[in-house]
């Protein structure tokens, strides 16, 4: 199943139309701080040199969509430890060609939690790109990741993808004992406070 | 800006609820695959209006949202406990009910609310320690329903729904109603249900314009979620907030009412490519006319006149290509198309219309509108001689070759394809002073490639609808009777008619509620008021408007005695 996808969305060709929109979103975005300007930059400019920005098989790169998940209370986030990547991870994906980034990341999340959200901000909170390293046939390139934030229904139970070895709620502060990537743990500080 | 501040805001974006949720949504056909992997969310409060080309599957993603069809494969379901409900291109009711009885079912459960209601402030009288308790907070409960339901007031609201819809009387026997009445009762039915999610296919066939206007302010201000199809472009306009395009099996969202959408999609036609320089000019006309003030619109519609008549001087074949749909021409006209003098007619003492007189003008284009049942399809049956006039006379010009689209009257075959319907299997069909290619004659009602081979048996609604078209406007004419040639048409093929008409050297009388068909394409306007005048007007359908404010009357509004029925 997984390798048909692939299969499909190497075919697949880049629609223009759908880099606008991704570009809209992106240029939309009101950054916080100078880092995050300087990779909204070239996000832009990544977009405008590569046609097929939002497809996988771009590889210098490529456009993802991530979601960080809140509980009802707002007090936790959940994350989901990556198999392939090994990490403790936000929810997120690639955006396989779709323009509608904040689509793209509600897809992930549900996919990868099982969870529909009962609220989702239309707009990104956060922008980051990171390198993935190589992995069997794949060469190492970068995510050039747009972030969105949602909550979750109260008593929602999550379902683990195979994607993931666990699912697990963090209050901040067990959050910032896990040693996350940099620009997780600053989204978890922001929401979180 | 602070941290604080921007969660502030982001917490604030959040707050828009979903109610619907679809996650790799497929359907299909028998071996036909319609919805090829749709993921979406439906927010709460969200107006959303379904547009694509017949056939695209609407109807079918808004029967599996109602929870109707549920052989499909992939999630579609409402988040939490949301109630949906669903107005169907031909609604289902109850067979042994009156009217009167199929209403009240739909409001049953506001009554039992209500009764519980009364029942609990009794009880509260006499209860006492945590049985008072108990009673106190159900008691808010559903006082907080009573407010948010509208049960106060149920019985004038339902007055007038039943009234603004044109429900018929309460006591008729739903068996014996026509098919437009079914579906007004329907309609009325579900808007007092007040489901969660609203679905209405077509919610505007067999409504005239008093109601369709009274619909539109209802569902603007509906207090929950609707999602619709239909081809009434000034409606979505005055409703929506969003427009989800359903294409070749995939859904995409626009933020904004029809005139953002069409905006919104010439931009992404334009940065596509050139192969679609054709439908990028015939959304930029279409734009460009939306854009014009009223008054530039009216200047238009006199120039428009004068076009045609310059245009009749031309030959038929010169015409610009541009046009992707071109109704065979008849032969030239002379100056004598349809000439009505001192017409009356009337039923069982009772008269439609008295003194009636106007002319059709050569490559005039006459909008007759009105509320149903007033005499329209009277007078077209008088102008094609089907019926007799009780008085007066009807003149048609010598060299007038009239062709009457009545949708009834054409016999389509379910067994055969598209291609034969339209040509009868006929290779070349007669246009302008020669012939044309048949298949090029059916393509140019969108019908593409492997479409004109589908058996109509499998064609949509609204595909039918152009095929019968299509099949109609096949013989040359240069006077052409065109009965509510909108209803469930898609977009793209309307706009395609608009420009075809626009383009027609010939004359034409067309019967319609659609007042933005109207407003593109009639140079004059005869308006059945339903108190037995009748009003001729030089202009087009919003400069008949002015014309009618100017006297103190909006037509928008439904006046005189029905009005104050409604206070109840």
């Amino acid at each position: 199943m997984a390798e048909t996808r692939a299969e499909e969305l190497r075919a697949k060709a880049p629609d223009p139309r759908e880099v606008q929109r991704a570009r809209a979103i992106v240029a939309a975005f009101n950054a916080p701080d100078p880092e995050q300007a300087a990779d909204q930059e070239r996000i832009l400019r990544f977009l405008d040199d590569h046609q097929d920005a939002l497809l996988r098989t771009c590889l210098p790169g490529h456009l993802t969509a991530s979601c960080l998940l809140l509980d009802a209370s707002r007090e936790r986030v959940l994350l989901h430890h990556h198999r392939k990547l090994d990490l403790w991870l936000q929810f997120g994906g690639h955006a396989d060609g779709e323009g509608d980034l904040a689509s793209v990341a509600r897809r992930e999340l549900l996919e990868e939690s099982g969870i529909n959200p009962s609220e989702f901000a239309s707009e990104p909170f956060d922008l980051d790109i990171h390198l993935i390293p190589a992995h069997k046939s794949e060469p190492a390139h970068e995510h050039l990741d747009v972030r969105y934030m949602a909550t979750a229904p109260q008593k929602a139970t999550f379902v683990r993808s195979e994607e993931s070895n666990s699912l697990e709620w963090f209050t901040g502060q067990e959050a910032s004992a896990l040693g996350l990537d940099p620009s997780l743990a600053r989204m978890i500080e922001f929401a979180l406070g | 800006m602070t941290s604080a501040a921007r969660l502030a805001i982001l917490f604030a974006l959040m707050s828009d609820r979903i109610v619907f949720q679809v996650q790799d949504l497929h359907k299909f056909y028998d071996q036909r695959e319609v919805l090829k992997g749709i993921t979406l969310s439906f927010l709460e409060g969200a107006k959303i209006g379904l547009i694509g080309l017949n056939g695209a599957g609407k109807s079918t993603l808004m029967r599996i949202i109602s929870g109707q069809d549920k052989a499909f494969e992939g999630t579609a379901k409402p988040v939490g406990d949301q109630t949906t409900g669903y107005l169907s291109q031909e609604p289902e009711l109850y067979e042994d009910k009156t009217v009167a009885g199929n209403i009240e079912v739909a409001v049953g459960h506001l009554r039992k609310l209500e009764a519980r209601y009364f029942e609990v402030m009794n009880l509260m009288s006499e209860a006492e320690g945590a049985e008072a308790e108990k009673l106190t907070l159900e008691y808010d409960h559903l006082q907080h329903d009573m407010d948010a339901k509208g049960i106060w007031d149920l019985d004038s609201r339902l007055e007038q729904a039943k009234h603004a819809l044109q429900v018929p009387p309460d006591d008729r026997s739903v068996k014996n109603l026509s098919g437009g009445e079914r579906r007004r009762v329907a309609l009325c039915q579900l808007l007092l249900e007040h489901p969660d999610i609203l679905l209405l296919d077509e919610p505007t066939n067999h409504l005239d314009s008093e109601s369709i206007a009274w619909l539109e302010g209802h569902l603007a201000d509906y207090d929950g979620t609707v999602i619709l199809v239909t081809h009434d472009r000034y409606f979505l306009d005055n409703v929506v907030g969003w427009m989800l395009e359903i294409e070749r099996g995939k859904a995409k969202p626009y933020e904004g009412n029809y005139t953002a959408y069409l905006e919104q999609k010439q931009r992404e036609e334009a940065a596509s490519s050139s192969q679609n320089a054709r439908t990028e000019k015939v959304l930029a006309r279409e734009l460009e006319w939306i854009r014009r003030t009223p008054a530039a619109r009216q200047k238009q519609s006199k120039a428009r006149l004068k076009r045609y008549q310059e245009m009749a001087s031309e030959r038929a074949e010169d015409q610009a290509e541009s046009v992707d749909l071109r109704i065979p021409p008849g032969p030239r006209l002379g100056d004598r198309v349809v000439e009505v003098r001192d017409l009356k007619k009337g039923y069982d003492g009772c008269t439609l219309f008295e003194g009636l007189s106007f002319e059709v003008p050569p490559q005039g284009k006459l909008g007759v509108i009105g509320p149903n049942g007033v005499g329209k399809s009277t007078l077209m049956k008088i102008i094609i001689g089907q019926e007799t006039p009780d008085a007066g006379k009807v003149t048609l010009g010598s060299t007038v070759q009239l062709s009457f689209v009545d949708q009834s009257r054409t016999v389509l075959q379910d067994d055969q394809s598209v291609f034969q319907n339209i040509t009868d299997g006929n290779l070349l069909l007669p246009f302008a002073s020669g012939t044309i290619d048949s298949r090029a004659y059916v393509a140019r009602f969108n019908f593409k490639g492997e479409d004109q081979q589908r058996a109509l048996s499998e064609c949509s609604g609204g595909m039918r609808n152009r095929v019968l078209l299509a099949k109609m406007l096949r013989e040359p004419a240069n006077l052409v009777i065109l009965d509510e040639p909108t209803n469930d048409l898609d977009l793209d093929t309307l706009r395609v008619l608009e420009e075809a008409i626009q383009h027609y050297p010939g004359s034409m009388i067309i019967v319609t509620h659609d007042r933005y068909f109207l407003n593109r394409v009639a140079t004059h306007i005869l308006s059945f008021e339903g108190d037995g005048t009748v009003v001729f007007h030089h202009g087009d359908y919003e400069s008949y408007k002015d014309w009618k404010r100017n006297k103190g009357e909006d037509i928008d509004k439904r006046s005189g005695p029905h009005r104050q029925f409604t206070r109840g």
